[in-house]
């Protein structure tokens, strides 16, 4: 379990986390998302002993993560940029790992080849999804039980986003990994994350299951006879769209407790859209006061 | 930390080998021709003896030298860019042993190589006609392979005091040549010669050492700026070891490719410098002073990237000045 507790952190005068809270329980993919700057990528370091915190704890399993070797090896992190370098190669950079980790050399290769790596070609000549592509297979093998992916998706093609999608779904239900990702691909996300996190100005502000989350919202889209504006309803949306007679809304009021709210303006037709993570999201980041013209 | 030391042996082995190679092939081309017995020549009025022989045990040095800074280089700039950093420090080990791993496997590609060069010059010596005494050739590895470690650990320190490689080579040059440059001609009316202090001029002892042997070397050169000279490097080196060592332990992470705004990088550096420039090597002349100061604001220009100094660089730039003057005024008076 991953325990957080009144985390800070600052670079020189910047704050980037302040008074962060969170607890991730064992076996869960935890999407973590926020906009850009928002800290992902540092709660990401601390949460790997690569940054050491400003103030308060990170424990995971009960203990401190920093500087301790025991914890650390049951974390793998890849960050938004792989590592990589001239000499370095698939197949050789595994030997590093090896140092560190019950590494099986051949389950490695395996998941090379299933991402069709040339496996003695420099790294420096990969892409940056082929580099991401490498070490993930290195992930695989290694089976932590912390597993943190930065910027997840980013450079992968679609058919090797559902590969992984499928490897850490399959990780998590054999080894019981605990999965943080954090990724701007909010609809894979949604596709394999069980619970979420938003990162905003250095706090989680909202966190829990995605689908609970969801439900709690919902979106209409209703006909009327001539156009309406927002300032003629006398209700409050959690977001009102217009284009002409069309309006669509996000409230949380049920379809037939909100059919009741908008009788009176005789709306030609009410029709229940489906919300996803995305929607979720600039919801969540619109009321904070994100994306206002 | 046994498992990580053995994969960088295995994955060092070709670079060792080749730099092995490469400097025994420099070491043949520098001998192959060289002459070790003196000539005598007629001069003005006399004629007089040119003995050529401290030459191969110059280049060793030279060499020791140039492998110490391109494996200081090679070793540490792991932590000066940032997806090196995030995969080392996210491995399950402690810094201060990886750190350590680094620094062992650092002097084996140093020694190795300096080894193999330094049998091949023998053997080249041997094959000739020469005036060396070799037994000496034994006690003078030895001294050049502990002061190789000295510098080595030194320069690792300025290194690795340092956020970018470009910062950490100009440190790791300022260093070296401070206390060589910069002292030469700063004798005091005590006649100390400054520039035993430094690393690169102790080097210079080793060499004399074997050279003219002992029983010779200690009529010729006085023993006490040998002793003074490595009790002070050995000294440093220690200081050196464990500030390292503690800097490690409180070392940001996300340092990394930013500028270097350490104590023992530039801000250390430049006003040492600014100091000693004027406090001993400019003449009365208004100009000299002027293209010291420039210099000096340069150097934090260089260090800033950027023409703006902070409050703490005018303060550390202000303050090396007006010390030069006094110091130099001291000087003066003394």
């Amino acid at each position: 379990m991953i325990e957080i507790k009144n985390l800070s952190k600052s670079f020189d005068n910047y704050q980037v986390l302040k008074d962060l809270n969170i607890s991730i329980e064992e076996g869960r993919i935890f999407g973590l998302v926020g906009i850009n700057g928002a800290g992902k990528s540092t709660l990401l370091r601390l949460i790997s002993g690569i940054y050491n915190k400003d103030s308060g704890s990170i424990l995971i399993d009960g203990e401190e993560v920093f500087e301790n070797e025991i914890v650390k090896k049951k974390i793998f992190f890849l960050p938004d940029e792989p590592f990589y370098s001239s000499h370095v190669t698939p197949y050789n950079l595994c030997d590093l790992y090896q140092a560190f980790y019950d590494f099986d050399k051949e389950e490695y290769i395996g998941y090379l080849n299933d991402y069709k790596l040339p496996i003695k070609k420099p790294m420096s000549k990969f892409s940056k999804g082929m580099k991401r592509q490498v070490f993930i297979s290195l992930a695989l093998t290694i089976k932590p039980k912390y597993l943190l992916l930065d910027e997840a998706f980013d450079g992968l093609d679609p058919l090797a986003r559902l590969k992984f999608k499928k490897a850490i779904l399959k990780l998590v239900e054999k080894n019981k990994t605990t999965v943080i990702i954090s990724s701007h691909s909010l609809r894979e996300l949604e596709d394999i994350s069980d619970c979420y996190g938003l990162l905003d100005k250095g706090m989680i502000t909202s966190t829990g299951n995605i689908d609970n989350r969801i439900e709690s919202y919902h979106k209409y889209q209703m006909a009327f006879e001539k156009e309406i504006k927002e300032e003629d309803f006398e209700i409050a949306f959690i977001k009102y769209e217009q284009i002409g007679r069309i309006v669509k809304v996000v409230v949380k009021e049920e379809l037939n407790e909100f059919s009741e709210l908008v009788k009176k303006y005789n709306p030609l037709i009410i029709d229940e859209i489906s919300i996803d993570f995305e929607d979720l999201f600039i919801l969540e980041v619109e009321n904070r006061g994100y994306l206002n013209d | 930390m046994i498992k990580l030391l053995k994969h960088y042996i295995n994955k060092r082995t070709i670079t060792t080998i080749i730099t092995s190679i490469i400097l025994m092939i420099m070491v043949y081309i520098n001998e192959v021709d060289a002459e070790y017995i003196g000539k005598m020549y007629q001069g003005d009025n006399m004629p007089y003896l040119d003995t050529p022989i401290n030459l191969p045990f110059g280049n060793i040095i030279a060499y020791a030298i140039i492998l110490t800074i391109i494996f200081t280089v090679f070793e540490f700039s792991f932590r000066m860019k940032k997806v090196t950093v995030d995969q080392m420090y996210s491995l399950p080990i402690k810094r201060s042993k990886l750190y350590l791993t680094k620094y062992i496997i650092g002097i084996f590609e140093i020694i190795i190589p300096l080894t193999l060069s330094y049998i091949v010059m023998v053997l080249m010596i041997v094959t000739k006609e020469h005036m060396f005494n070799l037994v000496y050739a034994i006690p003078h590895y030895f001294g050049v392979i502990f002061f190789t470690i000295i510098l080595y650990t030194t320069l690792v320190f300025i290194f690795t005091r340092c956020n970018n490689t470009v910062d950490g080579l100009i440190n790791i040059l300022l260093y070296t040549f401070f206390t060589t440059i910069i002292m030469v001609g700063l004798e005091l009316k005590n006649g100390i010669n400054y520039t035993i202090l430094s690393p690169i001029i102790l080097f210079n002892n080793v060499m004399e050492f074997k050279t003219y042997g002992f029983t010779e070397f200690i009529n010729q050169k006085d023993i006490t700026e040998l002793i003074i000279s490595s009790i002070y490097n050995i000294v440093l080196c220690i200081i050196m070891v464990i500030l390292f060592f503690v800097f490690i332990k409180k070392e940001k992470a996300e340092a990394s490719e930013t500028k270097s705004n350490g104590v023992f990088a530039y801000n250390l550096m430049i006003p040492l410098y600014t100091t000693f420039l004027i406090a001993k090597l400019i003449d009365n002349s208004i100009p000299t002073a002027i293209i010291i100061i420039i210099a000096s604001y340069i150097g934090y220009v260089i260090k800033n990237r950027s023409f703006k100094l902070t409050k703490k660089d005018l303060i550390l730039f202000g303050g090396s000045i007006f010390l030069g003057f006094i110091l130099r005024l001291i000087l003066n008076i003394i």
